[in-house]
């Protein structure tokens, strides 16, 4: 499903200076893998995510996911692209404000065209059905609590049946308890297929990952099979 | 230096862009407020006074002949300030095209010294001898003769005299020539006599000590009428002048449309500067929480802003207030010259300036300073929390969620962004509003005003009209204009000046009018009645009446039997017919009617022609040679071209301030619309980072913020037109009142709605420059933009 090799990304700063986010990382993800992608902050993990995802672009290397050499591919063809086969999970849940949860998701299937008009709003009403809103669909973002709002963006993220769901701190923003009713939804979608990458400092979202990468200056310094490391996401 | 002045001038560095454009945008408002207001306070000042230095005569005395000697018994009549002989000839001086202009020669005794109806020399003023032909300085244009050079005038025998142009003299008391189309020479005796007219005083033109109203002056008049009578020096009439502007109307309205544009310089700059700072505070809100996490109180946030602000707008008073001084002294400048009045004194006063900076500098600081206090009082949970796209719930977005568009989402969700933050629209509606509005009323209002010009002049049979220093018989007039070319139809009227004495009226309200008489079965008489009926061929009793008569003459209606003063006859007639007609009063009568009234016989002093041609112009000036080879040389040849650019010249007084300030209001609505565009796409950087991420093409985010803008121009737009509607209808009222006396009806302006439609263009520029800003940077920058 995922495949990088040698990524290096960097950012410029002020005065010209460059900082190395990524350094020669190489990654290859099946599908349908659960992952939890761990790290110290400045380790990286978001960079990584960004770049899958095709929020940004490598200053060196080769990614390529679901098939597709993401090198090269103009704007539009990226952002449908993306529509298509990511789903993005966001930390504050960028629900748009004007637009009810039901709206948002109807919004999502309507840019990317991949849904039939006449079967959108049914569609979007199954997935919240699906993560328990069916009953709040009406309502605008700022009327839901942080729990409701994350289970939003997460079938948001569904809307066009992405077949990668990409998470940067999903439950950052919400308590506990809720934070593990959001973690049992990736569960379940992880055993529904989905390949799922998640960036957390939670310990319980990521116990629930079936691999866990360890990222350290950019670089992969451990990856393993349902093993947590003790110190790993701790600041 | 201490840390909170470190803090603000970093600041200051940090937000330069930002802090500049603030300042552009007051400077603009607070020069355009000085500039408006010290014009109007000068202008005030100064029209009234050029006109009370001019001492415009209160009543004009004629005389058969002689008028001096009885020059020393009028200045010696109680209430009389002083006096002074003229005399005024009508004729023609040929431009340096080759034209013939209409010229009114005033005889007098001496150029450098008047006690009444004063004139003064202006500019350069040497000539041969001081001998010549002195021209009213709004004439040079219409000459385009230097002084020294010989200019050629008609004499009354139609033959050509010259004279030096011996300078030019301001008279502050008449309107311009460019506007009357008339040139206003001066001469001595010994001039006139050379120009082929009488060197003999006709007229005294009696000042009084105290004028009070006109029926002060004609009960002055009639006492002088009176005494002279017993002294065996009888008048043949006197009148009682004006005692304000010819154009007095016109320069009120101009100063009212001063001051209207100073306050909408001002609402739109304190507008645009609250809206830019308000803008600023949205991206400031994370850094107030911040302070105000580490033990910030909301007034030492709120100071900070002030501080930073507050020398700004000191500075930009510094700016503006002398550019603004040196602004309002040009338009100072334009308007001496199109009104023609004398400015002494150049100065607004200390007490308007202290006023200006006082009013201009706490309206735009309390404008900045809202937003300001309104986001250092906002919560520190609400402003650290702030880092997603989430708003509060709020009246405005409650009422969005009701609005459903047909179509896609993505135009339901444009139209909900729009109502998204109701303060930052309702302003952007009231400046696009208000702009458009005030453009689209001077374009209508002026295309209204000559709609029913073009349609009064439509109903006028005649396309050219002669006036003629003489009465002549009707029959070798109209044979001599017949045969030339291009004349269709030649028909020689009739004129007087007449009263109405009756019920109702005193000798005090005696005002003369026109009273115009037309041949029997006439061609060129086609005013449509609009009541009653045609007076009968050959009726001695009846007459139809302009509309614009009853404004002297309240008591005068439909059906009415009145009395005509002409001179010393009394005639008792009907009124049979309303007419509409633009311009002064007129009463209209047959021959029959019109020999009944004045007793004049067959004397003509009108032509009215209709010519066939394309170019009436031409047939005028064959005319005017056939006319001077039958030694009938006429003093004014006015065509419909010429009448019409007359009336356009007046407008114009008041017109080109109107365009002005409504340009400038036009402008300033698109501005706010265009700057309010792009903030509203750089502020939701962010949010269209999230749209990316979903699958949005920038093609289509391109789309539905577009579709933002442009509904939110639309709004604007069709409130521009609902109110300058109404505004129009005002205006057209006001004209037709004061100006035209005819009804106006609304005429809206095409143009003025194309110039509108421009104003669009500029929000599809703001968006697509922004937006093209935006997708500059990857998702994830989008996603991370801090503001």
């Amino acid at each position: 499903m995922i495949q990088l090799e040698g990524i290096d990304k960097s950012f410029e700063l002020r005065g010209g200076q460059r900082a190395a986010a990524l350094r020669g990382l190489s990654l290859a993800v099946a599908p349908g893998e659960h992952v939890a992608i761990l790290g110290k902050s400045g380790s990286g993990k978001s960079t990584l995510l960004n770049l899958i995802a095709a929020l940004d672009r490598p200053s060196a290397g080769r990614v390529r996911v679901a098939g597709t050499d993401l090198a090269g591919m103009a704007e539009s063809a990226l952002a449908l692209w993306r529509g298509r086969n990511v789903g993005v999970v966001f930390q504050f849940f960028q629900l748009m404000p004007t637009l009810t949860i039901a709206e948002n998701l109807v919004l999502a299937m309507e840019l990317v065209g991949g849904i039939a008009p006449a079967k959108r709003r049914d569609r979007a009403m199954e997935l919240l059905e699906r993560v328990g809103l069916s009953d709040q669909a009406h309502k605008l973002p700022s009327t839901l609590s942080g729990g409701q709002q994350q289970r939003a963006a997460i079938a948001r993220a569904l809307a066009n049946d992405p077949p990668l769901l990409v998470a940067d701190e999903p439950t950052g923003n919400l308590d506990s308890e809720t934070a593990g009713a959001i973690g049992e939804l990736f569960e379940e979608l992880s055993a529904q297929g989905k390949t799922l990458l998640l960036v957390t400092h939670d310990r319980g979202l990521a116990g629930s990952a079936r691999r866990v990468v360890e990222l350290k200056d950019g670089r992969v310094v451990a990856d393993t099979q349902h093993v947590i490391p003790a110190q790993a996401g701790t600041a | 230096m201490s840390l909170l002045w470190r803090k603000v001038l970093g600041d200051a560095r940090q937000n330069g862009k930002m802090l500049a454009v603030i300042a552009l945008v007051l400077a603009m408002g607070t020069a355009g407020v000085v500039a408006a207001l010290d014009a109007q306070a000068i202008l005030k000042r100064e029209i009234a006074a050029s006109f009370l230095g001019a001492k415009v005569p209160d009543i004009a005395l004629w005389f058969e002949r002689d008028a001096p000697a009885a020059q020393a018994l009028v200045a010696a009549h109680e209430g009389v300030a002083g006096v002074e002989p003229r005399r005024v000839a009508f004729t023609r001086i040929a431009a340096r095209d080759g034209s013939w202009l209409p010229m009114r020669l005033t005889i007098l005794r001496d150029i450098d010294a008047q006690s009444v109806g004063r004139i003064h020399r202006h500019g350069d003023a040497a000539a041969a001898g001081g001998s010549g032909l002195w021209i009213e300085q709004s004439g040079a244009a219409l000459l385009a003769e230097q002084v020294g050079e010989r200019l050629r005038v008609r004499t009354p025998s139609g033959a050509i005299a010259s004279e030096p142009l011996a300078g030019f003299v301001h008279d502050p008391s008449v309107a311009p020539s460019v506007q009357e189309r008339f040139v206003f020479a001066f001469a001595t005796p010994e001039v006139a006599a050379r120009l082929g007219q009488s060197a003999e005083f006709d007229q005294l033109w009696v000042r009084m000590v105290q004028r009070g109203d006109t029926a002060n002056a004609v009960l002055l008049g009639e006492e002088l009428r009176d005494a002279l009578k017993a002294v065996g020096k009888p008048l043949l009439r006197f009148e009682a002048m004006p005692g304000s502007h010819p154009h007095a109307a016109l320069m009120n309205a101009m100063l009212r449309v001063l001051g209207v544009l100073s306050a909408i310089a001002f609402i739109c700059s304190a507008s645009l500067a609250g809206y830019l700072v308000s803008a600023w505070m949205k991206r400031e809100v994370r850094q107030v929480g911040i302070l105000k996490a580490i033990g910030a109180r909301w007034h030492q946030v709120a100071l900070q802003y002030v501080l930073l602000l507050g020398p700004l707008v000191l500075v930009v008073a510094a700016i503006a207030v002398p550019a603004g001084g040196a602004l309002g002294l040009a338009l100072v400048r334009h308007y001496a010259i199109s009104l023609n009045i004398d400015v002494v004194d150049w100065s607004a006063g200390s007490v308007l300036l202290a006023q200006q900076l006082a009013f201009t500098l706490a309206i735009a600081f309390a404008s900045m300073a809202w937003p300001i206090v309104r986001a250092s009082r906002m919560s520190v949970r609400e402003a650290i929390h702030d880092a997603g796209i989430a708003s509060p719930l709020t009246a405005g977005s409650r009422l969005a969620k009701s609005l459903t568009l047909p179509g896609g989402l993505r135009w339901t969700f444009a139209a909900r962004n729009a109502m998204r933050r109701p303060f930052r629209l309702a302003l952007v509606l009231f400046a696009l509003a208000g702009g458009g509005a005030l453009l689209l009323t001077t374009h209508s209002n002026y295309e209204s005003l000559m709609a029913v010009i073009d349609a009064n002049l439509a109903h006028q049979g005649h396309d050219l009209e002669v006036f003629l220093p003489r009465a002549v018989p009707a029959a070798p007039l109209e044979a001599a204009v017949r045969p030339v070319p291009g004349v269709e139809i030649a028909e020689a009227w009739r004129r007087a000046r007449v009263s109405v004495a009756g019920e109702g009226t005193s000798s005090t309200t005696l005002k003369l009018i026109g009273l115009a008489g037309y041949p029997p079965g006439s061609r060129l008489f086609k005013l449509p009645v609009l009541e009653g009926r045609a007076p009968a061929e050959g009726a001695p009793d009846e007459i139809l009446m302009t509309r614009t008569v009853q404004e002297p003459y309240p008591q005068v209606k439909l059906g009415s039997d009145v009395t005509l003063q002409f001179r010393e006859r009394r005639v008792n007639v009907r009124v049979v017919g309303i007419v509409e007609e633009i311009g002064s009063p007129v009463f209209y009568a047959p021959f029959a009617a019109f020999d009944a009234v004045t007793g004049q016989g067959d004397a003509s002093t009108v032509l009215r022609a209709k010519t066939r041609s394309d170019s009436p112009e031409a047939v005028a000036s064959a005319v005017d040679q056939a006319l001077l080879e039958a030694r009938l040389p006429p003093v004014q040849m006015v065509t419909r071209a010429m009448f019409r650019d007359a009336l356009d010249e007046h407008f114009n007084v008041v017109g080109d301030v109107l365009r002005m300030v409504a340009l400038a209001a036009a402008l300033a609505g698109a501005i706010v619309l265009g700057a309010g565009t792009a903030f509203n796409v750089m502020e939701r950087t962010r949010e269209i980072g999230v749209l990316r991420a979903l699958g949005a093409t920038p093609r289509s985010i391109a789309a539905m913020l577009l579709a933002e803008g442009i509904s939110i121009a639309a709004t604007g737009a069709l409130l521009s037109i609902a109110i300058s509607i109404g505004l129009t209808l005002a205006m057209n009222g006001a004209a037709s009142r004061g100006l035209l006396h005819v009804a106006v009806p609304l005429r809206f302006s095409m143009p003025g709605l194309a110039i509108l439609a421009g104003g669009l263009v500029l929000v599809v520029l703001a968006v697509w420059l922004t937006l093209r800003l935006s997708l500059r940077r990857s998702v994830r920058e989008s996603l991370a933009f801090e503001g």
